[in-house]
């Protein structure tokens, strides 16, 4: 097991925090999660990490509302800093909306997904972003997600 | 001939007046005494011969002085209105025919014409102006007798009455011409004159609108105002003005008309009566209203616009109020689908069977709910985007719709046929939610007995296309008609067929975007037939 692989999650449910840890653990990669409550929470950890020039995670995945700092607006600074811009972003939504859809795109996320509804969906997205941090897993694309949305 | 004097011939009086004037003329044309005396002779002789026979008569003096004779004459002229005169002819005309060198009796259909003359010698002498001279020294002269006077006077008297008379004539044609009402009147609002537009225009004389005090011709609920005004402002002694409707007696309708009223002062400044007028001035009422309704209803079209503007507003509101609402409901509806499926999976075993049934159940309520909420948000989206009119082809659309219902076409073992389409303006996406939804339902709501078949169509009428969805299932009963396109309304129970009962009026919705309108027909247990009407230009 690659225990260099960090996925830095944020949400500020804390329910869906615990289900995303409880599904890593269920897919036996308790260690690969790192959870936070908000934006804010995801660049205090990236300028930490940055600065005690640790290691970055693979791969940052948004809730998109939170408080404070929301998840477009998250993106938004991750993509403007030069130290950032290339850790690739997934926007992880409790709803399906398309113009939030078109404004992520636009701001530069690789995907866009709809959390799950199920206990096997979870363990799935959370197996599929660990799977991408190793090359094994792509997302689809925006533009194939929007056409699948009309 | 040149006219120096006349006379009038009616007394005996006045033929002393020929005989004086005569000799007069003759003196200052240089006669001899005795010139003079026949000359005046012969003048009164005819003078005398028409005041005892003839009519109206008169006598000119004056001189004959023609440049290409060299002969010039005195002349005295009788003219006489009695036409049979000449019977009466007898020696004292033949007496005065010797006496002048001159000497003719002309008749004509007026009456008669005797014209005397006297040679002038000497004539060379008489210039035009001295001819002048002689006339002005007539009308000057001094009154030879009162009788003399007297009638001179009644002449002038005569003269100013005749053009005082023309020019009241002359006055009263122009003002009687014009189309509009010149009145005087006195303080009590009495008409003392009025031209004859007034009774063109009223139908009423001036004494009959001082009788009925202008009742018929002012509107019943401006007469009381109009006469309070009058007596305001005669108290003031100023001229004034005010727009008042008269009636038209010809066409019974009520006109504007300014009308303009001025004091008439004596020399102490008492008011003796009033003049004025009365103009129509209807056109120019009517543009003024014209305007103003113009500007009222630019204004009520303002007042409309943004009326649009805030229902709109409130419109859009509303729909993201929906959205947002529904959005936030999919969170929590989330979680219980997640623990009850995690509750399911892992806990399963360890309740009973009235548990397992209960968790069952709450999973597919949930469901439901999801189902409901997922519609929802599509509803309120129908207006979400900024849309775009798109040339399609509609049998691309209802392939596509086909596509995605094909489980449910395979299950139910549906056939449906689609003939050929036309290519129209639509919003893509709308259109073919509505094909998916119409679509799913025909196959959705199918007879136990035959397996559902699907026929869409179109058919142009005038300028409108008509898409069809005509199938063989259930129907509908026809009074629902109208409940069938409202937002959660369905006809049957959730056991026998499900559904959130959003579809039809998402269809309806979708119609509505198209300027268009959808309806449908059916006999319980007849299959039903949808009916999709656009304008062929949307």
């Amino acid at each position: 097991m690659d225990n260099t692989v960090k996925i830095l999650l944020a949400d500020d449910d804390v329910e869906d925090r615990f289900i995303m840890q409880d599904a890593f653990n269920a897919i036996n990669l308790p260690e690969v999660p790192l959870l936070v409550e908000d934006g804010e929470k995801v660049l205090e950890y990236l300028s930490e990490t940055h600065r005690n020039a640790g290691v970055l995670p693979s791969l940052v995945v948004l809730d998109l509302n939170m408080p404070r700092l929301s998840g477009t607006q998250t993106l938004r600074e991750l993509k403007s800093r030069d130290a950032y811009k290339d850790i690739p972003v997934i926007i992880f939504s409790s709803s399906l909306n398309v113009i939030e859809m078109h404004e992520c795109k636009q701001l530069g996320a690789l995907s866009y997904m709809v959390k799950p509804f199920t206990y096997e969906e979870y363990l799935l997205s959370a197996q599929h972003f660990y799977d991408f941090c190793l090359n094994k897993h792509s997302f689809p694309e925006f533009n194939s997600l929007i056409n699948n949305f009309k | 001939m040149q006219e120096i004097t006349r006379i009038t011939l009616e007394t005996d009086m006045d033929l002393v007046l020929v005989h004086k004037r005569t000799m007069k003329l003759g003196e200052l044309a240089g006669l001899s005494l005795a010139s003079q005396t026949t000359f005046a002779t012969a003048a009164s002789e005819v003078a005398r011969h028409v005041i005892e026979y003839g009519y109206n008569a008169v006598l000119i003096l004056g001189i004959r002085a023609d440049i290409k004779d060299p002969e010039k004459f005195l002349m005295a002229r009788v003219l006489d209105h009695n036409i049979n005169l000449t019977e009466k002819i007898h020696e004292s005309m033949v007496y005065a025919k010797k006496l002048v060198d001159r000497f003719s009796l002309e008749q004509t259909d007026k009456g008669i014409e005797i014209t005397l003359g006297f040679k002038i010698p000497g004539a060379h002498k008489i210039i035009s102006s001295r001819i002048e001279q002689w006339i002005s020294s007539f009308s000057v002269e001094q009154p030879i007798s009162p009788y003399d006077e007297i009638k001179r006077k009644n002449r002038l008297l005569q003269e100013l009455a005749e053009k005082l008379t023309n020019s009241e004539t002359q006055y009263r044609e122009v003002t009687n011409a014009l189309p509009l009402i010149i009145f005087s009147i006195n303080e009590e609002g009495e008409l003392l004159y009025a031209n004859s537009w007034l009774k063109a225009f009223t139908g009423f004389e001036a004494h009959e609108l001082n009788e009925n005090k202008w009742k018929p011709v002012i509107r019943e609920e401006e007469f009381a105002f109009a006469w309070e005004f009058w007596w305001q402002h005669v108290a003031e002694k100023t001229p004034f003005k005010r727009e008042l409707e008269l009636k038209n007696d010809s066409t019974g309708e009520f006109i504007w008309h300014l009308i303009s009223v001025t004091p008439v002062t004596d020399e102490i400044g008492e008011v003796l009566y009033w003049t004025g007028s009365m103009v129509d001035i209807h056109a120019q009422k009517v543009m003024e209203q014209t305007m103003r309704d113009n500007k009222e209803l630019k204004e009520m079209k303002l007042l409309l616009e943004e009326k649009v503007g805030e229902l709109n507003r409130s419109n859009q509101e509303l729909e993201q109020f929906a959205y947002a609402a529904s959005h936030d409901l999919q969170e929590p509806l989330r979680k219980i689908a997640y623990y009850s499926d995690y509750l399911n999976k892992h806990y399963a075993e360890l309740i009973d069977e009235r548990g397992k049934l209960y968790l069952g159940n709450m999973m597919s309520a949930n469901q439901r709910m999801t189902q409901l909420i997922h519609d929802l948000l599509n509803f309120s989206r129908i207006y979400r985007e900024n849309l775009h009119l798109v040339k399609t082809d509609l049998n691309i659309l209802a392939t596509e719709a086909m596509n995605d219902l094909d489980l449910a076409i395979k299950a139910k073992h549906a056939q449906i046929e689609v003939s050929q389409l036309p290519v129209i303006s639509v919003y893509p996406m709308q259109m073919r939610q509505l094909f998916q939804n119409l679509i799913s339902n025909a196959v959705k709501f199918s007879d136990d007995q035959r397996a559902p078949s699907v026929k869409v169509y179109a058919e142009t009428i005038g300028n409108v296309v008509q898409l069809i969805f005509e199938d063989n299932g259930v129907g509908f009963e026809e009074k629902y008609l109208d409940k069938m396109f409202s937002l959660f309304q369905r006809l049957h129970s959730r056991e026998k067929y499900a559904g959130t009962g959003i579809g039809l009026a998402m269809c309806k919705k979708i119609a509505d975007l198209h300027n268009g309108t959808i309806t449908a027909s059916s006999q319980p247990g007849n299959g039903a037939k949808f009916i999709l009407t656009l304008p062929s230009v949307a």
